[in-house]
Order: C-alpha cells, then structure tokens, then sequence
C-alpha cells in the first residue's frame, strides 16, 4: 500500500486473546509508521463497526481465526460477500499453520496467511513486511504458496 | 451315467424289439398256416379212407345180397330175405355218402353215377331172379342164366368198385406224401417259433436284468451321494429343505434337524413344526417373508435366530429361491447355514471397528491440541522470553541473564517436540494418496525449505539424479527433511557437513531382513555424510520413538526424526536402515518399491 506520509495508514486487528493484542499494538508501535489502529476483542465487534453506515474502512485487517462468537473464516466470508469491503486486505493471523485452514481462508478470499510468531522481534519484522506490501503487485501473482507468508 | 439317459430305451433296442415282434407274429401266422393245411390233408386222408371203407361195404354188401338169393333159391327159406330192404338202404347210404365226399370233381361223380347205374341194375337182376325163383314152377334154365347173368354183373360192380378203391389208394398215397410234407414243415416251423420266443425271451431276460443291475449300481451311487451330501452338511453346518407349491409338502435335510439340535428326524411336517425352536423375537418375520414369498414366488434371504432344546442361541441364514422339478411342478429350494460363528465375529468386528473409530477420533483431538492448543501457550512463553531480552535484559543480574537463556532453550526444545509429534502422528493417518513424483523436484522443495539451516552451516548438498516414484509425496517430503536436519545437527564443528543424495545399484545377494531385493522390485537411494556417525551396534536403536544417542545440548534432537523416517519409508512399502562409523559419518540406505 503506497501512503504518502501525510495520511496514516489505518490498520484493524480482530483478536479475542489480550496478551497478543498487547503484543501486536507494541509491535506496530515500535514500528514507527504513521498509522491508526483500531484493535476488536472479537469478530462481532469487527462486524458491527465495519456494517455501520459512517464508518471509514481500514486498509488493512488482520483476523484471527479462533474467535469466541464468530470465528475469524466467518468475518471473512461475510466481507468478501460485501462489495463495500473489497477494497479491504485481509491477512489471516493464527497460530494454526494447517493445511485446512490455510486452504479455507485462500478460497475464502484472504490476501495473506501469517503464523504468529513466537519471537517479538519476528513479530515487529512480519508487521513491518506486511504492512509494507505492495498489495496491488502481491495480489495480481497470488497463488497458495506466495499465499502462506515467510520471512 | 445320468439317470435321464438311464430311463431313455436306445435305437438299437426298440429296432430288436420291433424286429422280434414282427418275426414272432410272422413265424406265427406260417404256422397257423401250416396246421391248417396239415388239417385239410387229414381231412382227405379221412375222406378217402372213408370213401375205401363205403365201397368196400357196398361190395360186402352186394356179395351179402348175392349169397342170402343164392340161400333162398336153395332153401326157399324166406328168412333169408328178411335183410334185403336193409342191406339195399346200407347201400345206398354208403353212396350218398361216398357222393357228398366228391362233389367237387366231376370225373369222380360220373363214376359214382356211373356205379350207382350199375348196382341198380345188378339189383334189377336179383328182383328178376327172385321173381323167377319164388314162381312156382321153376325154370330151372331160365334161372340159371339168370344167376349167370347175374354174376357176370356182379363181376363188372365188383370191378368197377376195385376201380374206384385203387383210385382213392392212388389219392391216399399222394395226400400221405402231402402230409407227411406239412407235418415235416410245421415242425420245423414250430420248433424255429419255439427258438425264436426262446431267443427273445432270453434277450428280454438279459436286459432286465441288466438294466436291473444298472438301476442297482445306480441306486447305491445315489446313496452314497446322498452319504456324503449329508457329511458334507454336517461338517459345514449347511442344511437344505424344499417345498413343492402345488402339493405344499414339505422336506428337510438331516442336518437341518442336527442345526436345531434335535435328535430325532421327523418327516412329513411343515415349517409350524419348527416354530418353537425360532426366536419369539424372528419368528413373526420370517414366517411373513416365508409365506409372502410363497405367493409371488420371489426369492428370500434373512438371518434369524433359533433356540436349541438346551438353550443355546444360534444365527441362521436361510437363502431359498423358486425352481420347477423333474414333473415341471414349482417347488421352492432353500439353504439354511449356520452362521452362528461368523455372526459373532462379525458383530464384535463392528463393535472393535467402532472402537477404533472413536480411538481415531480421540487420537485427532489430541493431534488437535497438540499443534495448537498445547502451541499457543508455549509461544507466548517464547513471546515474553524475547520481550524480557529485548527490554529488560540491562536490569537482571547475570544468573537471571542464563535462567532465561536455559528457558529459552527449553521452550524451543518443546516446540521442535511438538512439531515431530503432529509429523509423526500425520505418517500414521490413512490418507495415504500415491502419485508418481520425481524425487529431484521433492528434494530441490527439501533443499529450499532448509536453505537458512544449510546456510548458517555452510554445507553443501549433493544431489545426482534420482528416479521417479510412485509415493506420498508430502510424506517423501518430510523424510528427507528428516534425514538432511539429522546430518545437518549430527556434523562436525570443525569442518563443513556434505551432504550426498544418490541412487545406488543394489547388489545381487542384498537383503534386508532376510527378504531378498533386486533392481527390478526396488529403487535405493542413499543420504551419507561426513558427521560425528554411529557406532554400528546403535543402528536399529536410532529408529525408535525418543531413542537419542546424543543426549549433550549441542545435539538437540526430538527422538522423533527417524522414528518419523522409519514410519514413512514403512508406508510406502520399503525398507531403511543405518550405517555408521564413529568420527566419519553416517550413511541412510531406503528401498523403495518400484
């Protein structure tokens, strides 16, 4: 996503578990880019502030998978059936790295698939690639194994 | 020989016995024939005896007239005259009768006429000789030539007479030849007759009783089928019964009783008979598929339980179906099996198969919490690991510094334990898709997916060309990730790890466990290095769950790697196994089936 520095780069984030929110919100803060992140504890949340009507949509979502309420491939269904969210890049961000979900999401019309890291300074590196991606070359060549994200 | 074939008479033996029957009944009427003819020529010989006999009475006769005149001329006694009118009737019966005898030839009548003239006019002589002779004055010359007369005429009766016996002697001699002719022919007729009957009837004879033995043979061999049709039910716990729907009668096989545990074989009942043996549970069932089936003839097959007189449940699995006997009646043929065993069987095999399924289910959970559940916090232990050294690492003292090095460590131990554990766990599941694969493609995917270990190594990684397999290739995969890590953790400090994968030609007395392998039957493919190696003695040990031969930090091995290799190569039907030199390096030998 090319931002000129002027206009921050708005950034959402679905997770039910603190500690990695915590981490998360650390992370892009140290990144030292100009953004607005707005953080969910859960996938309803995310979808009842994405649906209502004066809502300015991120350029980014991250969504984790196992959510209390609706799970994270839910959300992601829901969005991709809007057409007032296309314009949304989706990267999936779970612990899980199985085949069946990295299968699911990649049909399911996510842009990218991170495994959270368990090392924070990985995890500063992965936001800071990500964030970073141009979304518009990545998605023309995507395929299941440019899919899966690794440093 | 086929009963069928027994009871249908050949050509041959209805032609004999066509011919035969024709033979007698011609011989037959000859015969008949035959004695008809010897009956008309004893019919003439009687005739002509008879006619002899009358001619001969008529010459007695008038010899007797002649004598009793003669009598009276010389005695003038009247009594001599009493026979007269008697002996002239006697005459002339034996001419009528000797007439009636020879109506049909005419030279023969004339004759008789002939005679009959002569005898009334002799008799003609004697009324004049009488009349002569009876007047009182005799003339004795008169009389005389009379008599003289007289017995000229008798002269020429008694010739013509001698005539017509000699004729009928002449007859008689020629009837006698015919005769004895017609006798000789019918005897011998009758004597061939005889033989021939005879000839048939011994032939007749010869059959029955030949085919009297044969249906004897042939009975012994059906009761000897019949023998071992009922042993070989017995032994295989097999009965058969049938019913015939047009008479409804009923018959069951001798086993079908031993299945039920009855001793005694009844006959001539119905499957009601049987109804207190069945399960009250089965028995409303089969008797309604039973009796629907004997409506529209469709054929049945059910498993039913019966009750034996000692308690004991036995499974039952009746089959029948509709055929039509030798007199093209319908009859319903059924097999009753005892199944008992392989009911049982079969039902603890479903209860085992449903046990595992649930033990599968379980394992998948477990699976399930391993690589995610258990995951999740271990990662955020290593989260905040590299938190507390990224910010707090000035503040602890030095021993709090190495307590959360050794931490650190651990925590990786575990995560690299719980990534072979789901690898390991994922060789054991059963979706198991074989595609034919080049391994120089699987091997460069290896070789890329290790590309920052091989680095921070500075190994070098040799692959000649290898063969194209039919395998799992995410399986195949991960055994060679398995086997480049294990040489890549097992090397040297001191020098740089190569790493050789190559195929090899297998040997031509090459075993592995006592089974025989060849180039046509296996692909060999061979991992070596040049790192710390094995002694020899370990090299079945390093295949098992958690057996570690390095148990120093600096190896830091799961256990689970070459169990892993071991499950996988096992999956596709070959073999692997280990050679190792102390201080030089270790070689891995897999056969893969072709």
């Amino acid at each position: 996503m090319i931002k000129d520095d002027h206009t921050p780069i708005h950034i959402m984030l679905a997770d039910d578990d603190e500690d990695d929110r915590n981490f998360f919100n650390d992370a892009i803060n140290d990144l030292k880019i100009n953004n607005k992140l707005t953080i969910f504890k859960n996938g309803k949340d995310l979808m009842d502030y994405l649906e209502s009507p004066d809502t300015i949509l991120p350029d980014i979502l991250f969504l984790d998978l196992n959510m209390p309420c609706k799970t994270g491939n839910e959300c992601l269904k829901d969005i991709r059936s809007n057409q007032k969210f296309k314009d949304i890049s989706i990267a999936i961000y779970s612990t899980s790295s199985s085949d069946k979900d990295i299968e699911e999401t990649f049909v399911g019309g996510a842009n990218i698939y991170i495994k959270k890291p368990n090392d924070f300074s990985k995890l500063k590196k992965v936001l800071k690639e990500v964030v970073n991606l141009n979304w518009q070359f990545h998605t023309s060549k995507l395929n299941k194994d440019t899919f899966f994200f690794s440093i | 020989m086929k009963i069928k074939e027994f009871f249908t008479p050949t050509l041959l033996y209805r032609t004999a016995l066509g011919v035969s029957f024709i033979l007698v009944i011609g011989v037959a009427i000859l015969f008949h024939l035959q004695m008809s003819s010897l009956n008309n020529s004893v019919d003439l010989i009687s005739g002509s005896n008879k006619r002899q006999f009358e001619l001969e009475k008529i010459s007695s006769e008038i010899i007797q007239r002649e004598n009793s005149l003669r009598s009276f001329i010389i005695t003038k006694d009247s009594t001599f005259l009493e026979d007269d009118l008697q002996i002239k009737r006697n005459i002339f019966k034996s001419l009528s009768s000797i007439k009636v005898g020879v109506s049909n030839n005419i030279n023969e009548v004339k004759a008789i006429e002939m005679l009959t003239d002569l005898i009334q006019k002799r008799f003609a002589n004697f009324d004049e000789t009488l009349k002569i002779a009876e007047s009182k004055e005799v003339n004795s010359k008169i009389l005389n030539n009379k008599l003289v007369e007289g017995s000229a005429k008798t002269e020429v009766l008694r010739g013509m007479i001698y005539h017509l016996i000699d004729k009928e002697v002449n007859k008689l001699k020629i009837h006698n030849i015919n005769h004895r002719y017609d006798i000789e022919t019918s005897t011998i007729t009758a004597f061939s007759l005889t033989i021939i009957v005879l000839v048939v009837l011994l032939f007749s004879l010869s059959k029955v009783n030949h085919d009297f033995q044969k249906a004897k043979k042939l009975n012994r061999e059906l009761n000897f089928a019949n023998q071992i049709a009922d042993n070989a039910e017995r032994v295989a716990g097999i009965s058969h019964w049938k019913v015939n729907v047009n008479t409804g009668k009923y018959f069951y096989s001798d086993n079908f009783f031993r299945i039920l545990g009855l001793d005694n074989i009844a006959q001539n009942i119905g499957p009601d008979y049987f109804s207190k043996y069945i399960h009250p549970e089965d028995i409303e069932e089969i008797m309604k598929i039973h009796n629907d089936s004997m409506k529209d003839f469709t054929a049945t097959s059910f498993v039913y339980r019966i009750i034996r007189p000692n308690g004991e449940i036995r499974y039952i699995n009746s089959t029948g179906d509709f055929t039509k006997n030798a007199k093209g009646e319908l009859v319903k043929i059924g097999v009753s099996i005892d199944v008992t065993e392989e009911y049982t069987s079969k039902l603890s095999l479903e209860e085992k198969n449903k046990s595992l399924v649930s033990i599968n289910a379980e394992l998948e959970s477990f699976n399930q919490i391993v690589s995610h559940d258990l995951q999740e916090p271990l990662r955020k232990i290593q989260m905040f690991i590299s938190r507390i050294h990224e910010t707090e690492s000035n503040t602890i003292s030095e021993r709090g510094k190495d307590y959360f090095e050794k931490i650190r460590i651990s925590a990786n131990r575990m995560q690299n334990l719980m990534i072979d554990l789901v690898n390991y766990s994922r060789t054991i599941k059963d979706n198991k898709i074989f595609v034919k694969s080049d391994l120089n493609e699987v091997l460069a995917d290896v070789i890329q997916e290790l590309s920052v270990n091989i680095e921070e190594k500075r190994a070098i990684v040799k692959v000649k060309s290898l063969p194209k397999v039919n395998i799992i290739q995410f399986q195949i995969h991960q055994l060679f990730v398995n086997l480049i890590s294990n040489s890549l953790k097992y090397s040297k400090e001191d020098t740089s790890p190569v790493i050789k994968i190559s195929t090899g030609k297998i040997e031509a007395e090459e075993k592995f466990n006592d089974i025989v392998l060849s180039d046509k039957k296996y692909h060999k493919i061979i991992v070596s290095d040049n790192g710390i190696g094995f002694k020899q003695e370990f090299s079945e040990k390093i295949f098992q769950l958690f057996k570690r031969l390095e148990t120093e930090m600096d190896y830091a091995g799961t256990g689970l790697g070459l169990a892993i290799c071991k499950k996988i190569v096992e999956n596709h039907n070959g073999f692997i196994k280990a050679d190792g030199i102390p201080g030089t390096g270790a070689i891995f030998t897999i056969y893969l089936p072709k």
